[in-house]
C-alpha cells in the first residue's frame, strides 16, 4: 500500500511516506511548532518519494493519547489531506506504535507521561493491546506478573515513583520513548485497523473528564 | 472565485461557500451551546474537541447545499484569530491541509473583520465609510470603517462585553446558560418603568463603555427586592430584566449616535450576536430615523459567529492569499494592525 503517516502527539513532528516498498521519514523535535512545520515537511517528503497525495491509498494518523492540541493538529491535518484527495483515514493509537517499535515479542508495557502526575498505559501481548489504554497514577499502574518489556517516556518523567514499583520485577527497559510515524505505516498495512472516511475521524483522548459541570462546581463549593 | 470559509474561534463551527460573482452559496453552522450549558460556560478543551468532529461534515453539507465539489474551490479562508487558541488550531489545521491537498491558496481571516463586514452580505448593503458597532459576548467596540483594512477604534468597553453582561446578569437571576437571549425574551414582557438601573459612562465624552458595574447594580437590586418582597416572583424578574436591557440599550444607542456625530458619518453598521437583540434594533432604528441616519444589520442568521463572514472576508482579501504550508493562529490579534487588501 502507498501511505502517508503523521504523528504530532509529542513534541516531535513525525512523518513517514511509503510507496509500498521504500519508506521515507521525517522525525524532528519541534516543540509546539507542529502547525508551522508539518505541511512544508510533508511536501518535501512526498517530493522525495516521488508520490502525489492523490496516488496514495490512505492517510494514517496517531490517534492518541498524547498532547490534546497536538492530537487535534494531527487529526485535523489528516482529515484535510484525506478529504482533499478523497482518501480513507486510518487512526492508530499512539501506544500501539510504541509497542510495535520495541520489536519485542511477549509482553510489552507501554507507559507514556500524561502530565498532571499520571500516565497513559496499556499492556501488549505479541503486539496486540490487552484491554484498553488506561490513565493511571504511577503508584497504581498495573504491572504484568511475568517478564515484560517496558517502553514509553513515563519512565523518564516518573522515574522516582516507578523505580520503587519496578524493583525486583523481571523487566527489560527499551529506549523506545515515543511513537514514530514509520511504525504506523507497518501497523496500517496489517489490516487490523479500519479505514474510515474523513468525516468519521476520531481522536483518542483517554482523559475524558476535562471540566466540572455546573452542578459539580456547585457541590464542590458547598 | 469560489472561497470556502471555516470558523472555529469559539463555540460555533461554521462553514460557508462564497462566490465573488454569485455571492453566498451555502452556509452551515453547528452551535455547541447545549454542550457548554452543562458547565455553565464555554470549556475551551471541549470546544476544540467538538470542532474537530464537526468541520468535515459541515463542509460536506455546504458543498452539497451549493451543488459544488472541492474541485471548484479557488481558495480556503479560515479564522486565524482572535479566539481560543486550541479551537482556532482545529480550523487552521483542517483548512491548511485541505488547501495543501487541493493545491489552492489559503487566507487567514481576522474574526472581527468577519463580523464587521458581515452586513455587506445583506441587501441593501452599506457603502463605506461607516461607523460599526460590534457587539457580542466577547467584544463591544465602536469603529470607524473607512474601507476594508482601514479600521479605527473609536471606543470600546473597558471591562465586560455587552453580551457577557447579559449572560452574567442572567446567571445571577437564575436563568440557565447562556441566559442572555432568555433574559431578552423576559425583558420584552417586563415593565420599563418599575426599576431604573445606572447607565455607566453614558454622559462621558469618550466613546468607551463599561458594563461590569451594571451587573453589580442588578445584584444590589435583587438583594433589596428580596428584602422587601421576600422571593423574586416571575413578574419582578421580568421587570428587572427589562430595567437591565433598557440600561444596556440606552448606552449602546447613545454611544453609537455620539460616534456618528463625532465622525460626521451617516451610516451605522451593527454586527455581533447582541446585534440580533430586538430592543437594541428598535432603539437604533428609531434614533437613526429621527436624525436621517441609516442603520445596517447582517442577515439575522449571520449575527452569531459563522462561516459566511469568514468566507466573505477571505474573498475580500484574496490579494493576500498565500500557498498552504506553514501556518499559525493568533489568539490575540489587534484589528487595527490589519493591512489594506
Amino acid at each position: 500500500m502507498k501511505l502517508v503517516a503523521l504523528d504530532t502527539s509529542t513534541d516531535f513532528l513525525s512523518l513517514a511516506v511509503t510507496d509500498g516498498e521504500r519508506v521515507f521519514t521525517h522525525h524532528e523535535r519541534v516543540g509546539q511548532k507542529h502547525a508551522e512545520t508539518a505541511l512544508p515537511a510533508l511536501s518535501r517528503l512526498l517530493e522525495e518519494a516521488g508520490l502525489a497525495l492523490s496516488s496514495l491509498d490512505a492517510v494514517v494518523y496517531g490517534q492518541g493519547p498524547g498532547s490534546f492540541t497536538g492530537l487535534r493538529i494531527g487529526c485535523g491535518l489528516a482529515q484535510g489531506l484525506a478529504f482533499s484527495a478523497n482518501l480513507p483515514l486510518i487512526g492508530i493509537p499512539t501506544l500501539d506504535a510504541v509497542a510495535a517499535q520495541t520489536g519485542a515479542s511477549g509482553t510489552v508495557l507501554v507507559a507514556m507521561d500524561a502530565r498532571m502526575g499520571q500516565v497513559y498505559a496499556a499492556v501488549y501481548q505479541d503486539g496486540r493491546c490487552q484491554g484498553a489504554i488506561g490513565l493511571f497514577s504511577p503508584e497504581a499502574l498495573p504491572l504484568p506478573e511475568d517478564a515484560f518489556t517496558l517502553a514509553g517516556d513515563a519512565w523518564q518523567v516518573h522515574e522516582a515513583l516507578l523505580t520503587g514499583r519496578l524493583t525486583g520485577r523481571p523487566f527489560n527497559r527499551t529506549d523506545v520513548l515515543r511513537p514514530e510515524a514509520a511504525a504506523y505505516l507497518k501497523l496500517a498495512s496489517n489490516g487490523h485497523y479500519p479505514k474510515r472516511p474523513a468525516r468519521e475521524a476520531e481522536v483518542l483522548y483517554v482523559r475524558d473528564k476535562v471540566a466540572l459541570t455546573a452542578s459539580e462546581q456547585q457541590a464542590r463549593r458547598t | 472565485m469560489l472561497v470556502l470559509g471555516i470558523e472555529t474561534s469559539c463555540d460555533e463551527t461554521g462553514v460557508a461557500l462564497y462566490d465573488t460573482e454569485a455571492g453566498l452559496l451555502a452556509h452551515q453552522l453547528h452551535t455547541q451551546m447545549a454542550m457548554h450549558a452543562r458547565y455553565g460556560g464555554v470549556v475551551p478543551e471541549l470546544a476544540s474537541r467538538d470542532h474537530i468532529r464537526r468541520a468535515i461534515p459541515l463542509m460536506e453539507a455546504c458543498l452539497a447545499e451549493a451543488g459544488r465539489t472541492l474541485k471548484d474551490l479557488d481558495a480556503v479562508a479560515y479564522t486565524r484569530g482572535p479566539g481560543l487558541g486550541g479551537a482556532l488550531l482545529v480550523g487552521a489545521s483542517v483548512a491548511n491541509a485541505l488547501a495543501f491537498g487541493l493545491g489552492i491558496p489559503v487566507v487567514g481571516v481576522h474574526h472581527l473583520e468577519g463580523h464587521l463586514l458581515s452586513p455587506l452580505l445583506a441587501d441593501p448593503k452599506p457603502d463605506f465609510p461607516f461607523v460599526a458597532l460590534l457587539v457580542s459576548g466577547g467584544h463591544t467596540q465602536l469603529m470607524a470603517v473607512h474601507g476594508i483594512g482601514q479600521y479605527e477604534i473609536l471606543g470600546e468597553t473597558l471591562d465586560d462585553a455587552a453580551g457577557e453582561a447579559f449572560d452574567k446578569t442572567a446567571k445571577l437571576l437564575g436563568l440557565p446558560y447562556p441566559g442572555g437571549p432568555m433574559l431578552s425574551r423576559l425583558a420584552e414582557e417586563g415593565d420599563p418603568q418599575r426599576f431604573t438601573l445606572p447607565r455607566p459612562m453614558l454622559h462621558a465624552d469618550s466613546l468607551d463603555m463599561s458594563f461590569s458595574g451594571l451587573k453589580t447594580a442588578v445584584l444590589t437590586l435583587v438583594t433589596q427586592t428580596q428584602a422587601t418582597l421576600g422571593e423574586i416572583d416571575e413578574t419582578t424578574r421580568k421587570d428587572i430584566c427589562r430595567a437591565f436591557q433598557e440600561a444596556i440599550v440606552e448606552v449602546l444607542v447613545t454611544k453609537s449616535l455620539k460616534a456618528l456625530r463625532q465622525t460626521g458619518m451617516k451610516r451605522l453598521v451593527v454586527a455581533g450576536g447582541v446585534g440580533a437583540n430586538k430592543q437594541l434594533r428598535a432603539g437604533l432604528d428609531t434614533a437613526a430615523a429621527r436624525r436621517g441616519l441609516e442603520v445596517f444589520y447582517p442577515p439575522l442568521s449571520l449575527c452569531t459567529d459563522n462561516g459566511a463572514m469568514i468566507a466573505y472576508a477571505g474573498a475580500m482579501r484574496l490579494s493576500q492569499r498565500s500557498p498552504a504550508g506553514s501556518f499559525g493562529v493568533a489568539p490575540r490579534w489587534d484589528l487595527t494592525t490589519l493591512p489594506r487588501p
